[in-house]
């Protein structure tokens, strides 16, 4: 059944392009140009939808996205609305939320439990005994929702994007084209698909409103400071003018300087009995049907009205030959004007102070049989015995409007109830902040151009490009367009406020005599407003009801709060792109190419070991291990922090910054420094090098240098020092060669002299290293023989081959992170961060020795005074396991015990060393600290493993590797 | 001993996977084209992406960093963010009240970055440090688009030569704008540890774009 009108200049729809697609796994023709809705509503179809809860039959309602009856989902996105849905050819739909389909929903038998559901009634049933709730839970979550997320479905690209502008425009009907034009960067966005707001669909008899649209369609387009988006919406307003601007494929942060939001109003639906069934639409949704779509939407309407423009909507109907069987006029004095004198001339019947009392339902409550029309008593209740069935197959409301107001309630405006529109209207907006047109109450189309004109003037004389006078906004003339009770009580329960969540006028009746007499409570309990569609339709209607049953006024009721997003954000919008951002050694394809296993440490990927053909990982890492303790190992250790601490403060400002002293440091020497926070905690170790009286190299920890090497600029400035930072880290290159033999493989290569003589250990030497410029230090972290070469990124590559090399005949070999782990714990040297925690003090880990006491200052310094005096509570030990035991290990934090008291934890193991035992450090209470004592570790299963205190160093325990002469 | 070292972009192995035309650019190996070098300078004027890494990098940082450098006929930028070419065509911009920074030539040398040698470490109250950050090289007139996706930074309101710092996909760089004949052209800096992330993330995007990964053909005369 085609339900297509003749072609007219303003449709949306390009015949030429006919599209098929399914719906319901039914094939269906729609044009380029159709939404869902309007396609499947041209071929006769009206059951679009199913409802949230009672599963009742829904069709078109606003075709504005002002609802959410017609919620469809194809194979990778789900709760799409069919009525901004744009057809593409091939298209495969299916409505949400039924069970075999919207024709055969076979969860439609949920209506006649109705009365056993009423408002809010989740919160009461099924919560004895409390066992089984979860299995009503799970039966109250399949039958009503919406629709389901399919997990094999492939995420399509959403990327953000960043977008400027100074006026940002939201809405482009008569208001917005004008203020657009104004000489502004402007960025003007329309959430439908094409520009022009009502111009479209309201004003299309009106030849003046034609033309209008058509030129500014022409300037806008000529114009280079004008950006129009179409099918965008401004989802959400944040501080500082931050809009979320969404459209199909991405979530768009705009930043202006100004927003002036020409949102216009959203039609109000009236409430009567089965106010839902398809056929029952408003007003605007009939006109946008006809004028965008070129659709009849229905053969013989009935208009329940409140206004003028019910009235205007009678005439477009019969303009497309479409019949009006009546209208019913909420007022009692009905319209006063020549149009209802011409349209009563037509035959039209016109019920002046009558309602729609009901919707006479077609069979399965599919579509609209008839309307019963009664009248209204002087208080506005409807009287059903005087009544008169009405035959049609459409409904139209057009009883009133309310302003489109989540982006100027984000935006911090507020709003009053206007008596004289019976609607709220903006009050106070704050700076930068502009309305205009219909929102404004607004309902005249040159009184609408006129305020955009006036709001574009007041943007730019707030922007500072404008100084003439500004005019004030002007008043509706006439009598309200908004009826102010349009909701009339019927005792068959299906008189629906909030079509989301099916709520009708008896659930917000019960919820305010079980005491939710405030809206924000109101709307809690009974979930109005809390759907896809956000109340857009019903919250006013809810503060109405609200208002009479607590006998109060509008403003004395207030709204809700409005929050963005204005509709809903597919969340791989917010998502959008995933930047992630990692470092990469300038050694990183090497490792790569030579089989390692990268892992991640902090935000760098590291080799962790190397693989090795017939060895286990553990087996592995312990023979890159043991090649370091017999011959040498060549670690990359780019990833250290590396900063530059330079001027004539410089060493009092390090007394400050670490708990040591270094301004007796002999030139090109090192090191080891603890920092703490001000509370005396350990927030960093690391070497400092003196490389020249005022110039110290200082490393760090490679995931705490980025926090630290602010930390240092932040000190400098509250402690007033001239000194110079800057940091390396990245742009430096390091490897530690470590080893017995790492001073013969080095030798050869650089123009430094490095007898242990000339350069003993600790160390630092500035010279040339294959012809690249390389500062060396001599440190002992894995506790052998060890020289640490820095030197630039970009030639690290190079000097990384040629050491391998020349070293490989002899036994050098790289090892990785793992490796370098077990070396340095055998050495007992901790690692910040790792062996400690965010509440570890130097005297817990056993670093009292690096804390120059007798320092006037230094950060932490009064903390571990005061620390010092108190007991200690836990202390850093070396544990060792039996010599026999083979496993299972405990693993990191994992608890250690005393009988049946929990006395400390592990912070590092490694089941396997170059000793031949397994071995871990830990925290333990002090009064267990001792060399030998014997504990007990918990694993994850509860079983128990025997544990020796040890005492530390576990290896070389008299540093006799540093001293070793030419191997 | 070995007098020379190259250098190598951290990018080495992304190219070296995808080219076989590399050229010799100062102390660097970079891609001369990656295919079809009349599809890659026509991608120029609309959207490309190119690796300049190698080039040479001086920070000047301390209290003693103005004078030293007018001590050295080097010119000073007055004011933040602003930059001035060099008589060596090197670009000095001041990142600090005490601190600017030196960028030399594509085919330079560190040495060529001023007329008198420079020496790195610190004196006269001046931290002298060679940098190695990482260059890239945006041009064509979908640049904005590109950079809308990956930065909150208003492009369009850049103004030639000015510096700014700011995050690209999460990395933070230094960026230039400036516009050419065949349209506009914006250098982003980096630390090089970071630049091969931010480098498969810029290739993503251009590639949705429809734009070219392209040579230093495409910049470099002496390349040809």
């Amino acid at each position: 059944m085609n339900k297509r009108l003749p072609p007219q200049d303003h449709h949306w729809i390009d015949r030429q392009q006919p599209l098929r697609f399914q719906f319901e796994g039914r094939e269906y023709q729609g044009f380029q140009g159709d939404v869902l809705s309007s396609a499947l509503w041209a071929a006769g179809c009206r059951v679009l939808g199913r409802s949230f809860k009672y599963h009742r039959p829904r069709g078109i309602y606003s075709l504005a996205g002002h609802d959410a009856n017609v919620l469809v989902e194809d194979r990778t996105r789900t709760n799409i609305r069919g009525d901004q849905l744009l057809l593409t050819d091939g298209m495969d739909l299916r409505a949400v939320n039924t069970a075999g389909g919207v024709e055969r929903d076979r969860l439609s038998w949920m209506e006649q439990s109705s009365r056993f559901l009423p408002v809010g009634f989740y919160y009461k049933a099924f919560h004895t005994p409390r066992r089984l709730f979860p299995f009503f839970e799970r039966q109250m979550r399949k039958v009503a929702g919406l629709g389901s997320i399919n997990p094999q479905s492939k995420p399509y690209p959403s990327p953000k994007d960043y977008a400027f502008c100074d006026l940002l425009v939201v809405g482009s009907g008569p208001a917005a084209t004008t203020a657009a034009r104004h000489g502004l960067q402007v960025m003007l966005v329309e959430e439908q698909q094409a520009p022009g707001g009502s111009l479209c669909w309201q004003w299309t008899g009106n030849q003046q409103a034609r033309q209008m649209l058509q030129e500014q369609l022409a300037t806008i387009q000529q114009l280079d400071n004008i950006e129009l988006r179409c099918g965008t919406q401004a989802a959400g307003w944040y501080a500082d003018h931050w809009i979320a601007l969404v459209n199909e494929r991405r979530l768009t942060k705009l930043r202006a300087r100004a927003t002036l939001l020409a949102t216009g109003c959203i039609e109000q639906p009236a409430i009567f009995q089965n106010n839902d069934l398809p056929g029952v639409m408003l007003g605007s949704a009939a006109q946008r049907l006809m004028q965008l779509y070129a659709v009849a939407p229905c053969h013989q309407a009935v208009i329940l009205t409140a206004g003028r423009e019910g009235y205007q909507l009678a005439r477009q109907l019969l303009e497309e030959q479409i019949g009006v069987a009546a209208i019913a006029d909420l007022r009692a004095a009905g319209e006063p004007s020549a149009l209802a004198d011409e349209l009563r001339a037509s035959g039209i019947s016109i019920y002046s102070g009558q309602t729609v009392y009901e919707a006479i339902a077609g069979r399965g409550k599919k579509s609209v049989q008839g309307a019963l029309i009664c009248p209204l008593d002087s208080q506005g209740n409807p009287q059903p015995q005087g009544g008169q069935r009405v035959a049609c197959d459409g409904i139209l409301v057009s009883v009133g409007w309310n302003p489109n107001s989540a982006l100027i309630s984000q935006a911090g405006g507020r709003f009053k109830y206007s008596q004289s529109l019976q609607q709220l209207v903006p009050g106070e907006l704050p700076e930068k902040v502009l309305v205009a047109g219909r929102a404004n109450g607004l309902f005249e189309l040159a009184d609408q151009v006129s305020d955009g004109e006036r709001a574009a003037l007041e943007a730019a004389a707030q922007l500072g490009v404008y100084e003439g006078p500004l005019p004030d906004i002007a008043d509706h003339p006439g009598p309200a367009p908004s009826h102010p009770y349009p909701i009339f009580p019927h005792p068959g329960k299906k008189n629906f406020v909030d079509l989301d969540e099916d709520l009708h006028l008896k659930d917000f009746q019960n919820s305010h005599q079980e005491g939710y007499d405030n809206i924000e409570l109101l709307k809690r309990f009974s979930t109005v407003g809390m759907g896809p569609s956000q109340g857009k339709l019903s919250n006013f209607t809810a503060v109405r009801i609200l208002a009479q049953l607590n006998e109060a006024t509008i403003e004395e009721t207030g709204t809700t709060t409005s929050r963005p997003f204005y509709q809903p954000v597919p969340l791989g919008h917010l998502a959008g792109r995933r930047f992630h951002p990692q470092r990469q050694t300038p050694l990183d394809d090497w490792h790569r190419e030579s089989g390692a296993t990268m892992i991640y440490s902090g935000d760098w990927l590291r080799a962790e070991f190397y693989p090795q053909e017939g060895k286990s990982r553990q087996q592995a890492i312990l023979a890159e291990a043991q090649t370091v303790r017999t011959a040498a190992g060549l670690i990359d250790v780019s990833t250290l922090g590396k900063i530059h601490v330079c001027g004539s403060q410089a060493a009092e400002f390090l007394e400050r910054i670490y708990t040591g002293r270094f301004r007796k440091q002999r030139l090109g020497t090192l090191r080891y420094g603890i920092a703490c926070d001000e509370t005396g905690v350990i927030i960093e170790d690391g070497i400092i090098a003196r490389l020249a009286e005022n110039h110290f190299y200082v490393s760090a920890t490679s995931s705490g240098v980025g926090a630290f090497y602010r930390s240092l600029q932040r000190w400098a400035l509250q402690f007033s020092m001239p000194v110079t930072l800057s940091n390396a880290t990245g742009q430096m290159a390091a490897f530690n060669l470590a080893g017995p033999l790492a001073r013969t493989l080095l030798e050869p290569l650089t123009d430094l002299d490095l007898s242990a003589d000339s350069f003993p250990y600790l160390g630092v030497r500035q010279g040339q290293l294959l012809g690249i410029p390389v500062t060396l230090l001599r440190v002992g972290f894995v506790g052998e023989l060890g020289y640490e070469i820095h030197l630039p990124a970009d030639q690290a590559y190079r000097a990384w081959t040629a050491l391998l090399e020349q070293g490989s005949a002899a036994g050098l070999r790289p090892f990785g992170l793992e490796a370098q782990r077990l070396l340095r714990l055998e050495k007992g040297h901790l690692i910040v961060g790792h062996d400690t925690d965010a509440l570890t003090n130097p005297m817990e880990a056993d670093l009292e020795w690096a804390i120059a006491s007798n320092k006037p200052f230094f950060v932490g310094g009064r903390s571990l005074e005061v620390i010092e005096k108190r007991p200690l509570q836990r202390k850093l030990v070396g544990l060792r396991f039996a010599q026999d035991h083979a496993g299972p290990w405990p693993e990191e934090c994992h608890l250690i015990f005393l009988q049946d008291q929990v006395i400390g934890r592990i912070t590092s193991i490694s089941p396997a060393s170059t000793l031949g035992v397994g071995i871990a450090m830990g925290f333990v209470i002090p009064e267990l600290a001792t060399d030998g004592q014997a504990l007990e570790v918990q694993l994850s299963d509860g079983t128990r493993i025997p544990i020796t205190v040890a005492k530390l160093p576990f290896y070389d325990p008299d540093n006799t590797r540093q001293s070793l002469q030419q191997a | 001993m070995n007098p020379i070292v190259p250098k190598r972009s951290p990018l080495h192995s992304w190219h070296a996977s995808r080219c076989n035309h590399w050229c010799q650019v100062g102390e660097v190996s970079l891609p001369h084209h990656f295919a079809d070098l009349q599809v890659e300078r026509n991608a120029v004027s609309e959207l490309a992406l190119c690796d300049l890494s190698g080039v040479p990098w001086c920070e000047f940082k301390g209290p003693g960093a103005a004078s030293w450098l007018a001590s050295r006929n080097l010119p000073v930028p007055e004011k933040l963010y602003q930059g001035e070419e060099t008589a060596t065509h090197s670009w000095i911009t001041r990142t600090g009240s005490d601190e600017f920074l030196l960028r030399g030539v594509l085919g330079s040398t560190f040495s060529e970055l001023t007329e008198e040698p420079i020496e790195e470490g610190y004196q006269h109250e001046v931290l002298i440090r060679g940098r190695h950050d990482s260059l890239f090289l945006l041009t064509g007139h979908r640049t904005g688009e590109l950079l809308a996706q990956t930065c909150g930074l208003d492009y369009q309101s850049l103004r030639p030569a000015q510096t700014v710092f700011t995050r690209v996909a999460g990395v933070n760089c230094g960026l230039i704008t400036d516009q050419q004949e065949d349209g506009p052209r914006c250098w982003l800096w980096l630390d090089p540890s970071q630049a091969f992330y931010l480098w498969r993330e810029l290739v993503a995007i251009i590639e949705d774009l429809s734009g070219s990964v392209v040579g230093i053909a495409c910049f470099y005369s002496k390349a040809d």
